[in-house]
């Protein structure tokens, strides 16, 4: 019975930890970028036009995902605790001023990998699990 | 019938009602343009408000992405407001949009909004700066009030012509009728006053009712006096016919024995020397002409006026040769 209890908690545990490293998104850059570090406000300038350069100064790309993506969902929601349709609404009403432009869009999770292992100004979110040792992690969006 | 013009009911009616009207409509006109003004002021400065809310979110995209453009856009939509005299929307940083010049504006004509980040809540990105045209504010609520109070004002007039009409026909013209039959009825002739039709089961109905029954009332009385006075008009010339056809001697004399009355009999058993000296010619008292007999006459008269029984003496009267004897 002990042994059954035992067993129950192991299995409960480790799905807990599972569900948990699927929800954590991870703000990913290239390696060879001097950034290691940015804060949550730094990826929110990126990411929501403010800035077009890291703070060091060098430029900036920011990668998005497709806008059906339940990863994007995830990663506004806790970057900027806003919906989809709230930023769409927010570059829709910025599409006419030419002040700032919505961040590039890229169709899959590999896609962005890619990208930003080429591209030294590339910035993009991924999550946790599909993490790879081509690009840095320099932030935790959760 | 004459009233003096203030003397009359209608008059100080309606002196009374414009009176009474005229400080009832100053005092609900004042609290009336006093609640109209604060409340006009308040709508006006909730509905600027309410614009400058509508737009802040933009206007704080606008100062955080320091997006020039959209902040002349944010700023031309409040600068459209006829409320509005100028506004500016400041950055943190550098950029300053604006429409007309606040720089002049008194501190208590600007209304500043903080801009917070969309999207960091507690991060001040920008200042939204409002130069609310207070004047003409204060100027349309006070249009509006005083409308408010002309309104009122025509209703109260209105209102007052109406009643006055109304007490005039309904009330004193009837009143005045009654009073004016009631004026030229004769007591006594039997006249009544009618009730108009319309007020005979209300107040006027039973005050012509009282009326008609004091006038009868009246009538009645006037009837018994009539009466009374014929009763004894006929007992006092029966009792004048006894007074001046009888054969005794009837006088009637004051305190003084001065004669103030008497009968035809009486002059004849006193005698025309004696009648001479008592009438108005010499004015002589009875006692004086009665010669030695004037003491017993005067002690009898004293007797019978301290007395209540008739007195009876026998008095003697000489004419030269003609002695005559009076039992009185």
């Amino acid at each position: 019975m002990k042994q059954l209890l035992s067993l129950t908690l192991i299995f409960i545990l480790f799905y807990a930890e599972l569900s948990a490293a699927e929800g954590v998104v991870v703000v990913v850059a290239n390696k060879d970028n001097q950034m290691k570090v940015l804060t949550k406000k730094q990826v929110i300038d990126i990411y929501m036009g403010r800035t077009t350069l890291f703070p060091n100064g060098e430029a900036a790309l920011p990668l998005d995902q497709n806008s059906d993506s339940s990863i994007r969902k995830l990663f506004y929601q806790n970057l900027v605790n806003k919906t989809v349709s709230e930023i769409n609404a927010y570059w829709a009403r910025l599409l006419f001023s030419g002040r700032a432009t919505p961040p590039r869009m890229v169709e899959s999770v590999t896609s962005v990998i890619n990208i930003i292992k080429n591209n030294k100004a590339a910035i993009g979110y991924i999550q946790l699990e599909d993490l790879t040792d081509d690009v840095q992690v320099i932030t935790y969006v959760d | 019938m004459s009233i003096k013009f203030f003397n009359r009911i209608a008059t100080r009616l309606i002196i009374n009602v414009i009176f009474v009207a005229t400080l009832i409509a100053s005092m609900s006109s004042y609290l009336l343009f006093d609640r109209t003004y604060k409340a006009e002021l308040e709508r006006t400065s909730t509905s600027l408000q309410q614009l400058v809310q509508a737009v802040s979110h933009t206007a704080a995209i606008a100062t955080y992405l320091e997006d020039m453009v959209l902040g002349e856009e944010v700023i031309e939509g409040i600068a459209t407001n006829h409320l509005v005299k100028a506004v500016e929307l400041r950055s943190k940083f550098n950029m300053i949009a604006n429409s007309g010049d606040i720089s002049q504006a008194k501190d208590r004509d600007l209304i500043r909004f903080s801009l917070n980040s969309p999207f960091i809540e507690r991060e001040n990105v920008g200042e939204l700066i409002v130069n609310v045209n207070y004047e003409l504010i204060e100027s349309y609520a006070k249009n509006t009030a005083l409308e408010h109070v002309v309104l009122i004002s025509i209703h109260s007039v209105v209102l007052i012509l109406v009643i006055m009409c109304l007490l005039k026909y309904q009330l004193v013209d009837v009143i005045k009728n009654i009073a004016r039959k009631l004026h030229d009825i004769t007591p006594g002739s039997g006249q009544t006053i009618v009730c108009p039709s319309e007020h005979v089961s209300d107040e006027i109905g039973l005050l012509a009712r009282d009326i008609n029954g004091l006038l009868e009332s009246a009538e009645k009385t006037l009837n018994r006096e009539r009466s009374l006075r014929f009763e004894v008009e006929e007992f006092e010339r029966r009792f004048r016919g006894i007074f001046e056809q009888t054969s005794g001697g009837i006088a009637l004399i004051d305190n003084d024995g001065y004669l103030k009355v008497h009968n035809p009999s009486f002059e004849k058993i006193l005698g025309t020397s004696r009648m001479m000296r008592l009438s108005n010619v010499h004015n002589e008292s009875l006692f004086s002409v009665m010669g030695t007999e004037a003491l017993s006459l005067q002690k009898a008269v004293n007797q019978a006026l301290s007395g209540t029984e008739p007195i009876s003496i026998d008095l003697k009267i000489s004419d030269n040769d003609d002695i005559r004897w009076l039992q009185k």
